[in-house]
């Protein structure tokens, strides 16, 4: 059976002649970067931008923490704490959040992982960046002269007929992202269909491009919707057409089902391409077959499918009909179970496995702990009474942060961390790694969990005055979010630092199995020399070959390691 | 081993196959994937003006005399014209794909510039003959608004409004979509003519085709909506 | 140009074409009907269901799906399924009015403590 990674050994080989040719020394100019059509040099693009969104976003997040130490919300205005948590949203979930993995490391590693040269689309892709790059800056300039108050959900008709704020600016730039987001997924899907590598049948691929897919269905399915209805909340501005304006006869409620049509499913968004990084560093931190492929492949298409049928349970309070609302608890909580599986399906394969314990995969075990707190409290919320008490409160807060935080930005550095390798070519420093790991954990409990007890208590979000008796739990989530602040400072740290000083990476330092190891780090511009046939299994860990890590790991089951490391050798 | 055979194959495909863009093996494996492309960004547009239909049915159903007196100040003569024009443009849009596919590279020019003008043709009856006297009735959503332009409506002015409303944001948005397609067909065009490389290839013209034959789609349903909604 | 294409003869163009405008013209005929002949909804009903027959051809025929691939199939139908779980949206506008003063399950619930 070993022959049957014969690329790998290939691909090795070439690494120590090193031709040294790579997607990133191939050219220097500014213009092979601003006009590259290579997804690997867009992926880092991307990357550089969605960054710098994070950090725009994380400042103002750090403002809302600051402001509210005191309950008598001494360092804004009304109106300025109002801008403040409107650009927080909107920055972080339309210009961080929604294409944080798929545009970066998605876009990065799809085409590797699948043996292709390249996406189906290359010029489309370039597109989608400068697309994303123009909605980011109207949106910052938007911010700067004069800002939002609507909140990120722009609930009509404050936003259509009332708010002085620059809604039209902000809507245009959420709108031209969306079709950022629209071009992406409309890549992913006919690349994911078409350009797999002779022999990748659907079985055979890695979970992450089933998560991927996924995910693209939805932005293909869900952005349309958002893209029209922001649009006519603009157009309602200038011109009033009156649909979502009820002094006319329309309705503010077919505003917010139309916003949740895409908003809603753009969670799944956010957390799936997440649960595809999750599923392919436990697999490699535990040396296992993801236990359960087709059901962990199939219950990231039924989240996709779901997932668009329960939009109405963000509006139980806010007047859709009863019975109705009824359905949508009810299809909520079956929303749940696919979920569920997945959760179940990584805690089994963790089940004697060989752990090791590296970066990545300590994002990862966060990520099942944090997205399982998330998860169940969203059934709290789906509950028609539960709901009644808690909408509106810090405790919804607290469960979409443990779901887009604790989910899809633990899944977006465990993958960052997986594949920095081969992005870069050089290894990080584990050691700070796994410290910052850690701090960003504690960090991110202290924030979050007491805003859950805050919303119980009846703290209502959007406010920055708050009677004084929740003022310690409120002092805690503000010093956890510093922490939190911390832990995001030191990866960006020894990330830069090992930009210069990091060791140089081999092909596969993970000693992980998956085409995207099989070429050299930073892969050539090309991707493969040959493009692979694949002839096993996703995960085919019991046959791996014999190939040097660069990580030498202690593992938690010592002997256990050795031999499946080794087991497929042939030293 | 049969496998490498095949791979084998698809390399020596794709030494000699022209009109090949690098990341794909084969035309076959091209052509479906622009196809498929194609298809897939005509589903966020279906879904784009799906939910305008979608706005449209609502108060459809709610204010079912707001759209029957609205309906009134719509020609249906020229709703007609403007059908019977886009789906001329869509025959004479598969007769330049029909064209391209068979190698006739100045026929299929010729008939993308009939649909141009058939299209640019619609263009001025929406605006001339339909928009301007709207304004002209100030019926155009806004301060001037003016419900009824004549007579007596028991119809509330803000509800015609609605109306109005959802008829210059469709068939507007409708428009746009016109006018895009016009420069798609002319550029495609011109490059027909000056034997632009891209264009010797026939999928370029049938991807416009398809986008066109959506824009038409639209229009399809847009008619019987707007111009024939059934009198009481 | 040559390519590995489905050619459609010309003639099912022409033909399609032909179909088209006849619809054309059934559809403005049905505008014509007295409402005591064809009640509004019922005249809604046949104008959409013709509609929706020459969008079929066109999509059919002149955008060639009919000759497409599986995948073609997929694609150019999923837009129209999601629509449709979209217009989940009308279920909302046909019982919110179970929630209004006028007689409802959930009006009864809240109020019927107080009213002694």
């Amino acid at each position: 059976m070993s022959i049957q990674h014969a690329p790998a050994h290939d691909a090795s080989v070439q690494h120590n002649t090193e031709p040294k040719k790579n997607y990133l020394n191939a050219e220097h100019s500014v213009a092979s970067w601003l006009l590259t059509k290579d997804h690997k040099r867009i992926a880092v693009l991307y990357l550089i931008s969605i960054t710098f969104f994070f950090i725009i976003g994380g400042v103002a997040a750090s403002l809302i923490r600051a402001e509210l130490t005191s309950p008598h919300g001494h360092l804004f205005t009304n109106d300025g704490y109002n801008k403040l948590f409107s650009a927080h949203g909107i920055i972080m979930v339309f210009f961080f959040l929604v294409p944080s993995i798929p545009a970066t490391i998605g876009n990065f590693i799809i085409p590797l992982m699948i043996g292709a040269k390249d996406l189906a689309f290359p010029r489309l892709n370039l597109l989608s960046w400068y697309l994303y790059s123009i909605g980011g800056l109207i949106a910052l300039g938007a911010m700067i002269s004069g800002g939002v108050d609507t909140g990120w959900t722009f609930y009509t008709p404050y936003s259509s007929v009332y708010s002085n704020g620059q809604v039209v600016a902000t809507l245009i730039a959420v709108f031209i992202a969306g079709f950022s987001s629209i071009a992406t997924g409309i890549n992913f899907i006919v690349t994911i269909h078409k350009m797999r590598a002779p022999g990748l049948t659907w079985f055979r691929l890695p979970l992450f491009i089933w998560a991927h897919y996924a995910t693209s269905v939805i932005i293909v399915l869900g952005t349309p919707v958002v893209a029209i209805t922001l649009a006519l909340v603009a157009v309602e501005r200038v011109f009033p057409i009156g649909i979502f304006n009820p002094a006319q006869g329309g309705d503010p409620l077919l505003f917010q089902h139309m916003f949740w049509f895409y908003s809603h499913p753009a969670v799944y968004i956010m957390v799936l391409p997440s649960m595809g990084i999750i599923s392919e560093v436990i697999a490699n931190g535990s040396r296992k077959r993801i236990f359960g492929y087709e059901l962990v492949a199939f219950s990231s298409l039924a989240i996709a499918g779901f997932g668009f049928l329960v939009w109405g349970h963000h509006m139980f309070v806010t007047g859709e009909s009863v019975y109705l609302a009824m359905v949508f608890s009810l299809i909520s909580f079956l929303v749940a179970v696919p979920s569920a599986i997945k959760v179940f399906n990584w805690t089994a394969t963790i089940y004697k496995g060989n752990i090791t314990l590296h970066a990545p995969m300590l994002y990862a075990l966060g990520f099942i702990g944090l997205f399982t707190i998330g998860g169940l409290t969203g059934l709290f919320l789906a509950s028609l009474s539960v709901d009644v008490h808690l909408n509106m409160t810090y405790f919804v807060v607290a469960h979409f942060h443990y779901v887009m935080v604790g989910g899809a930005i633990f899944g977006f550095m465990a993958g960052l961390h997986f594949w920095w390798p081969k992005i870069t070519g050089r290894l990080y420093d584990e050691l700070w790694a796994k410290i910052a790991a850690a701090i960003i954990f504690l960090g991110f409990n202290l924030t979050f969990f007491p805003q859950f007890v805050l919303g119980y208590l009846g703290m209502p979000r959007r406010y920055h005055y708050y009677p004084p008796e929740f003022q310690v739990w409120n002092v805690m989530s503000t010093a956890g979010s510093s922490i939190l602040g911390v832990g995001y400072l030191i990866p960006a740290i020894y990330f830069g630092l090992s930009l210069f000083y990091g060791k140089k990476a081999s092909p596969n330092p993970w000693n992980a199995v998956g085409l995207e190891w099989q070429t050299a780090s930073p892969p050539p511009t090309e991707n493969f020399e040959d493009i692979p046939i694949v002839t096993w299994e996703a995960y085919d860990y019991t046959t791996l070959p014999d190939v040097e890590s660069d990580l030498d790991y202690p593992s938690l089951e010592g002997d256990g390691a050795i031999a499946g490391f080794h087991s497929g050798g042939s030293k | 081993m049969s496998l490498e055979a095949a791979h084998n194959t698809n390399i020596a495909v794709h030494e000699h196959e022209e009109h090949l863009a690098h990341q794909f093996m084969n035309r076959a494996q091209q052509d479906e994937s622009y196809i498929v492309g194609m298809w897939s960004f005509l589903v966020t547009e279906i879904l784009f003006f799906g939910a305008l239909f979608l706005c449209y049915s609502i108060f459809r159903i709610q204010y079912p005399m707001a759209y029957q007196e609205g309906h009134e100040e719509l020609s249906w003569q020229l709703g007609c014209l403007n059908t019977l024009i886009l789906l001329t443009s869509s025959l004479t849009m598969v007769l330049a794909v029909h064209a391209a596919q068979v190698n006739k590279r100045i026929l299929a020019a010729g008939w993308l510039v009939v649909t141009c003008f058939l299209a640019a043709g619609f263009l001025v009856v929406k605006l001339a003959f339909e928009w301007y006297p709207k304004y002209l009735h100030h019926l155009i959503p806004g301060v001037h608004f003016h419900w009824p332009h004549e007579g007596f409506s028991e119809v509330a002015p803000g509800k015609a409004e609605l109306f109005f409303g959802l008829y210059f944001a469709m068939t507007g948005l409708h428009g746009i979509h016109v006018v895009i397609g016009i420069g798609i067909m002319g550029v495609l065009a011109i490059m027909l003519l000056l034997n632009h490389k891209s264009t010797q290839y026939y999928m370029p013209i049938e991807l416009a085709g398809l986008y066109w034959h959506f824009v038409d789609i639209v229009w399809i349903f847009l008619f019987p909506l707007f111009y024939l909604i059934g009198k009481r | 140009m040559t390519g590995h294409a489905h050619v459609t003869p010309v003639r099912v163009y022409l033909v399609v074409y032909v179909l088209l405008l006849m619809l054309l013209v059934a559809t403005v005929g049905v505008y014509f009907v007295p409402h005591t002949m064809l009640s509004p909804a019922a005249g809604l009903a046949v104008a959409m269901a013709i509609a929706i027959v020459k969008a079929a051809l066109v999509i059919g025929f002149f955008m060639q799906v009919v000759y497409g691939t599986k995948l073609t199939w997929l694609w150019a139908a999923i837009g129209f399924v999601w629509l449709s779980l979209l217009a989940g949206i009308m279920i909302d506008y046909s019982t919110r009015h179970m929630n209004m003063p006028d007689g409802s399950a959930f009006d009864r619930m809240q109020t019927q403590a107080p009213v002694k």
